[in-house]
């Protein structure tokens, strides 16, 4: 029998929509499930409400929490449902997922960040793999990205500048906000080497993509109203649609894939909008619903020869989940240090600081240790959210702040100057306590069970946080900021999720091979952010992006090239 | 360095997704709808919470105080929610009723009866219970919400908060018919 499509894709973000774009223009039938609602450019607002207080991109937590294990005092497991909780480990379940929402600093990772292992040997509780694959293997995929998902930036020659196949970015640089000059003068003073943070944001517009309304840091958490951020929805899925071979399938949620007793799998099984259950078969399937989802989908897949889940014979699957490890920092430029001229043109925050600092990426510093791998520093603006910004003002030293006191707390806050903050990004080792598995009882709406995450860190995420945005902090009161701080924390980042199906040569010690198909399975294939050994010190999605753009081009091979009456 | 010196960051991370309030985003009705009695709290509960908001919130000459971004009915509208949660609405309400008694055992008199400073000191004492503190924590934390959410969910009317602190708003703001809960 004819499969319904040739590849069915489960999850439409960064991971999935670089698959279903190439194939479909390649020829091939594609169809993408994506639990989530079709929201469009037009239904996009920056509304704190939709975004960020409640929370309508994700499921309810009271139907579908998280357990989440983290570390306590005693080195003990404390063990807290989402379901009532601060904590929300969902991204963005809409069609183009989480990539709809991300701020889009867009850094490639570096050739090293390839050979951790080799390159810097083992590091006790941490479980380090060199990638089976090279930063070359990879390059061509960045660069794709760049013109095909739009990446607007300047390229700056530093000490650990990634070698480029292009000589510059295919859109120009976005606006930059006054900031931007002081920290390159900074720079230059302190001996740094502060560069233009490249963004997934056009500077100018592409076909039906407007280009930037420079909100000033609101694109993190809300969706872009003018098309400029490049989304898996906007930048890839639209485009895919068009081609006339890809069919985009939302409000179906995967409940399980299907195989039969000789390990082959038969069809997928998903909830419809009415929560009824429809079924649907192809010739590939490619699982990419971000780190946690595609581990709780594969290891719920059970099948007649797969009794501990899809993929899973060595039990890897879920393991070494991945956040990012970091670092963070603040400070504020007081309008009253400036000319009232300055001021002014201080105080208008609509366009973007975009500098960023990778002296540290590795780390050679005797005070500090042997050489070592460090990370990347972005200098931003404070997400200009009010609500968020004054309920962070409720409280100082456990005690509250009301009344006329309150009021000049939030005068000043908002006022009296601009607020810089520092995020700096380094490895989350991969740990043996940091993890997704299945409850053995608590179960969610649909009767499947609920996610368990523990997300423990190693403490080298931390020394090395602290590291990074302590330079950071430097530029920071290099350029006049009051009241600088920075810090780091071990709280897991909930959107910054890799790992939990990593991918190696070796199939005893990983879940994926170099192509990123499962080892145990002909046509089983994961290309969200879950394939990563070890995540990188930047923001994971131009690598998600990037590394899905490779393995769709693997699978147009393997499905016999490109179909010839199409090119 | 000791890793309980870093946990004491917990969930201070600037790295961290979002932390706003579990709130449900079914329907609600506009302020105009609003029947007191889905909020699970009569008209003397609110009088007494209107009294409260207005202490934590007070009306000045260059600064709009509760009643000018409609916080109380702000509150309202958010637990009329049909799916809000009945603790939710209990919370409230048991936090109204406890407060209203704490009152008469301080001073044997209504929190309307109080001075400014009596109010204040009784507020203060009711924080230092983990329940009373809990209990303000929210009512501050909606009180930001009714004075800085755009307008066009009925608190914040004529952009009163954004221009006190002069925050501009992103592009685009919501119309009336891509509300959080029509979407």
């Amino acid at each position: 029998m004819t499969p319904d499509y040739d590849v069915c894709v489960i999850g439409s973000g960064a991971g999935g929509s670089p698959v279903a774009l190439t194939l479909a223009r390649a020829g091939y039938s594609v169809l993408v499930l994506e639990r989530g609602p079709w929201l469009h450019t037009d239904d996009f607002y920056k509304d704190e409400l939709a975004c960020c207080l409640r929370d309508v991109y994700k499921p309810d937590r009271r139907d579908e929490p998280h357990i989440i294990e983290l570390e306590d005092d005693d080195g003990g497991w404390k063990s807290q449902s989402t379901r009532n909780s601060r904590w929300n480990f969902w991204n963005g379940n809409c069609v183009g997922g989480a990539s709809n929402f991300m701020s889009g600093y867009f850094h490639r990772l570096k050739p090293l960040d390839f050979r951790l292992l080799s390159e810097f040997g083992p590091i006790e509780g941490a479980n380090m793999a060199d990638w089976p694959i090279a930063y070359e293997d990879l390059e061509p995929y960045y660069a794709r990205v760049e013109s095909e998902v739009g990446v607007s930036g300047r390229v700056v020659s530093h000490p650990h500048a990634e070698p480029r196949s292009t000589s510059d970015f295919p859109h120009p640089p976005l606006q930059e906000h006054p900031v931007a000059g002081m920290l390159d003068e900074a720079g230059r003073k302190l001996g740094f080497h502060p560069f233009p943070t490249p963004r997934a944001i056009l500077s100018r517009p592409v076909d039906e993509r407007k280009s930037c309304a420079y909100n000033g840091g609101y694109c993190g958490s809300t969706g872009c109203s003018t098309g400029a951020k490049g989304s898996a929805r906007v930048a890839l899925l639209d485009k895919a649609v068009k081609t006339g071979r890809c069919e985009v399938r939302p409000h179906a949620l995967v409940k399980r894939i299907i195989s039969n007793r000789q390990g082959r799998i038969t069809g997928v099984e998903y909830f419809d909008r009415k929560g009824a259950l429809q079924q649907v078969d192809a010739r590939i399937y490619v699982v990419a619903c971000q780190a946690i989802e595609t581990a709780k989908l594969l290891l719920r897949s059970a099948g007649p020869k797969y009794p501990l889940g899809l993929a899973n014979r060595n039990g890897l699957v879920g393991k070494n989940l991945l956040f990012a490890g970091g670092g963070a920092g603040s400070g504020r430029l007081l309008y009253s240090k400036f000319s009232r001229d300055r001021a002014k043109e201080l105080a208008q925050t609509g366009f973007f600081i975009n500098r960023a600092l990778q002296d540290w990426y590795v780390i050679d510093d005797k005070s500090f240790g042997p050489r070592q791998k460090g990370g990347t520093i972005d200098f931003v603006h404070v997400h200009p959210s009010p609500i968020l910004r004054a309920q962070r003002q409720l409280e100082s030293n456990g005690r509250l702040n009301w009344g006329k006191p309150l009021k000049r707390i939030l005068e000043h806050q908002f006022r009296d100057g601009v607020p810089l903050k520092i995020e700096a990004f380094c490895d989350w080792l991969p740990v043996a306590d940091s993890f997704v598995d299945l409850h053995p009882s608590y179960k969610d709406k649909w009767g499947m069970p609920v996610a368990r995450v523990r997300a423990g860190f190693h403490l080298r995420n931390l020394q090395v946080g602290w590291y990074l945005a302590a330079k950071g902090a430097e530029m920071l009161k290099a350029i006049g900021a009051e009241g600088v701080i920075s810090f780091a924390s071990g709280a897991p980042p909930t959107n910054l999720l890799a790992g939990t199906c990593r991918f190696g040569e070796n199939p005893e010690t990983s879940v994926l091979d170099a192509n990123c198909r499962a080892h145990e399975l002909d046509n089983l294939y994961v290309t969200d952010g879950s394939f990563m050994p070890t995540g990188g010190s930047v923001p994971y999605t131009w690598t998600i992006y990037a590394n899905a753009f490779r393995v769709a081009d693997h699978l147009v091979g393997r499905l016999g090239g490109i179909r010839r009456e199409n090119t | 360095m000791k890793r309980r010196h870093f946990l004491r960051w917990g969930m201070g991370g600037l790295l961290l997704g979002n932390a706003g309030l579990a709130v449900a985003k079914a329907w609600v009705p506009d302020f105009s709808a609003i029947r007191l009695e889905a909020t699970g709290l009569d008209a003397g509960h609110w009088a007494l919470i209107a009294e409260v908001q207005e202490h934590l919130l007070p009306a000045e000459k260059h600064a709009p105080g509760a009643k000018q971004v409609n916080a109380l009915v702000w509150l309202q509208w958010v637990l009329s929610d049909p799916s809000v949660e009945t603790s939710t609405r209990r919370f409230f309400r048991r936090g109204a009723d406890d407060l209203a008694a704490l009152c008469q055992k301080e001073w044997q008199k209504n929190f309307s009866a109080l001075s400014p400073d009596e109010k204040e000191e009784l507020l203060r004492k009711f924080e230092t219970r983990p329940d009373g503190h809990d209990w303000l924590r929210e009512l501050l934390n909606y009180l930001m919400e009714a004075m800085l959410s755009d307008p066009v969910y009925g608190g914040n009317p004529d952009q009163i908060g954004w221009k006190w602190l002069e925050h501009k708003p992103g592009y685009k703001r919501p119309p009336a018919d891509k509300r959080y809960f029509l979407l």
